[in-house]
Parts: structure tokens; C-alpha cells; sequence
């Protein structure tokens, strides 16, 4: 395993078990000799608090955050099943 | 979108992990709802942190509404352990909230039962924990299956003219497509369709957790399986009409 590994399963700790974040559906791709943050929350604030504590955690680690707000507009179509 | 004679609708999202910080952002997609589905379902994961004053930010976000909603809490509501304390913030609210139980709900004239349980993992046939080893491992099991025979019984039991399924965790593994396979075990269990399939008249079975997975699936006795996540839906809610099982004898 490398270091990378090692600081993936740290972040995917870290980001569900940080109570400010408690998120389980961010993902970690990596760039080179940083990482991207990938998926989905609810708001801006915790996409920022995500990155922050990312930042916190691993200072020298160049980040990407490719987080996006998951939309909450009305549906416009009906499946029939 | 109109309402049609003898069919019914069903709205249902999951994985909403509302808090303070973003209550009021799903009302104005709710404002029309009565005029599309005849009900609505929240496939758990209501909350971040599952505490009350997370769950009373749910109740103004989906209480009042014009439709009956049926709740499941989903992993994340269990987390502080107040899970009692939030399904009674919940229903306080007009939500009705099913643990390993069932309700029917009339939508113009058809009895449309819901069975909803968190459900847990274990996997799927092939790749699958077993009652063997440590405790622990016994435990993981055990848990899991005890609460999909639960369920399948609330299920069966229903006096209804269709059935739906609710569930947090995943049936089956079709609409986890996108997650890593790894996590497969943590994401639902295959006994949660064996339940399903041993009821009869079973319309949908919908379900959450999987961010990352992918809508629609079956389980193998055909029962259409709808992956609601709010990540995965991308919009407010989703609407099925089951047109197809439900008209009355």
C-alpha cells in the first residue's frame, strides 16, 4: 500500500467521522500529486466546510474539490412502471 | 403531469440529510406535489447527524404537505441515537414512519400498502456475510437478516390492493452501479428481496444510501426497484405511477 492509499482511507474517516461533516458519498480521485473531491452535497457551506477540513487535515496535500449542490428542482416527468 | 383515473403516483426521495442549513430549499418544488402523486415516501438518511433538532428541521421541510408521507430512517438518522426521538418528531409532524411495520394508504379508491424497514447490509448471492466466525461477524449478519424477515412479514401482511417496498439499504445490487464494488456488503442485502419477492402484489420497492449507484433495477422476481437517492434522482423527487398492478378487482 502506498501513502496515497493510506491518506485516501484517512479521508473517507475523516469526511464521515468529523462531526461538522458526516458525509459517506464524496469520492477521492487522484490528480497527480494531489486528489480530487467528487460528488454531491446538499449546500455550499458544507462543501466548504468538507474542503476546509480536508485542508486542515493534510496541509500539503493539493486538493480539488469537484463537489457539487445536488438540485432540488420539481420533477417534470412521470415514470410509469 | 396530470392526475389519471385508477392509476397511482408515487413521489419519493432519499438521502435529503437536512439540517438547519438548508431547510426551505425543497419547499418550492413541493408546493405542486398534490397535483403530481398521491403520495409521497422518504427513503431515509433524513438528517446529518440523526438528533431531534435535525428531525425538526424534516418536519417543516415535509410536514403539511397535501399528500400522506410514509418515512423510513435511514443510517444516518441512527447515528446520535435518538432514532425514537426523531420517528416521534416526524410523525408529530403527520409523517408516518415504519420500522419492520406497514401502512395503507386509499389513493382514490386503491389501497396502496407500504412496509418500510432501515434495512441493513450483508451483501449479495455470491459475495454475502454469514452467521460465522467472531461475534461481531455473527452480529452483522444476524441483524441484517433478522430485520428483513421482520419486513417481509409487515409486508405480506398488508390488506391492500399493491404493495410497496421501502427500504434505506438496497435489495439488490443493479441499482448500486457506480459504487465500488468493495462496499457492495454495506450498501444492502439480497435478503431484503427475498422478502420482497415472497409477497405478492409488490409494485415497487424503492430505497436510498447509495449516492453514487444508479436508479433502476429489478429484483429477480421482477419487481421494479427504484434507486431514490437525492443524489442519484437529481432533483427534488421522483414520480412512478403504477399503472400497471393496480387496478382494483
Amino acid at each position: 500500500m502506498t501513502t496515497d492509499q493510506y491518506i485516501e482511507g484517512e479521508l473517507q474517516n475523516l469526511l464521515a467521522e468529523d462531526g461538522r461533516i458526516a458525509e459517506q458519498g464524496i469520492r477521492f480521485v487522484r490528480t497527480g500529486s494531489g486528489i480530487a473531491l467528487v460528488g454531491e452535497v446538499e449546500s455550499t457551506e458544507r462543501r466548504a466546510l468538507i474542503c476546509q477540513a480536508v485542508a486542515e487535515a493534510f496541509p500539503d496535500l493539493p486538493v480539488q474539490c469537484n463537489i457539487g449542490i445536488t438540485r432540488v428542482h420539481e420533477p417534470e416527468e412521470v415514470e410509469e412502471l | 403531469m396530470t392526475a389519471e383515473e385508477g392509476c397511482v403516483r408515487v413521489a419519493a426521495v432519499g438521502d435529503v440529510h437536512l439540517d438547519a442549513d438548508v431547510v426551505g430549499r425543497y419547499r418550492p418544488a413541493l408546493d405542486h406535489l398534490g397535483l403530481k402523486a398521491d403520495l409521497l415516501l422518504l427513503a431515509g438518511d433524513l438528517t446529518r447527524h440523526g438528533t431531534e433538532e435535525e428531525a425538526r428541521c424534516v418536519a417543516r421541510e415535509f410536514g403539511g404537505l397535501p399528500v400522506p408521507v410514509v418515512a423510513i430512517l435511514g443510517n444516518h438518522d441512527y447515528h446520535s441515537d435518538q432514532q425514537e426521538g426523531v420517528a416521534a418528531v416526524l410523525r408529530d409532524a403527520g409523517i408516518t414512519v415504519l420500522e419492520c411495520t406497514g401502512t395503507v394508504v386509499n389513493c382514490a379508491g386503491v389501497r396502496v400498502g407500504v412496509a418500510g424497514t432501515k434495512g441493513f447490509g450483508g451483501g449479495f448471492a455470491g459475495a454475502c456475510a454469514s452467521e460465522f466466525g467472531e461475534p461481531e461477524m455473527k452480529e452483522f449478519t444476524r441483524h441484517g437478516r433478522e430485520l428483513a424477515a421482520r419486513f417481509g412479514e409487515s409486508l405480506a401482511a398488508l390488506d391492500c390492493d399493491v404493495r410497496i417496498s421501502l427500504t434505506h439499504y438496497s435489495p439488490v445490487p443493479e441499482t448500486l452501479l457506480g459504487e465500488p464494488l468493495e462496499i457492495y456488503p454495506f450498501l444492502g442485502s439480497y435478503h431484503l428481496a427475498q422478502a420482497i419477492d415472497a409477497a405478492p402484489e409488490v409494485g415497487l420497492a424503492v430505497h436510498g444510501h447509495a449516492h453514487a449507484g444508479s436508479e433502476r433495477g429489478a429484483t429477480p422476481g421482477g419487481v421494479p426497484v427504484r434507486n431514490v437517492a437525492h443524489p442519484v434522482i437529481k432533483q427534488a423527487y421522483n414520480v412512478y405511477q403504477l399503472s400497471s398492478v393496480l387496478m382494483p378487482a
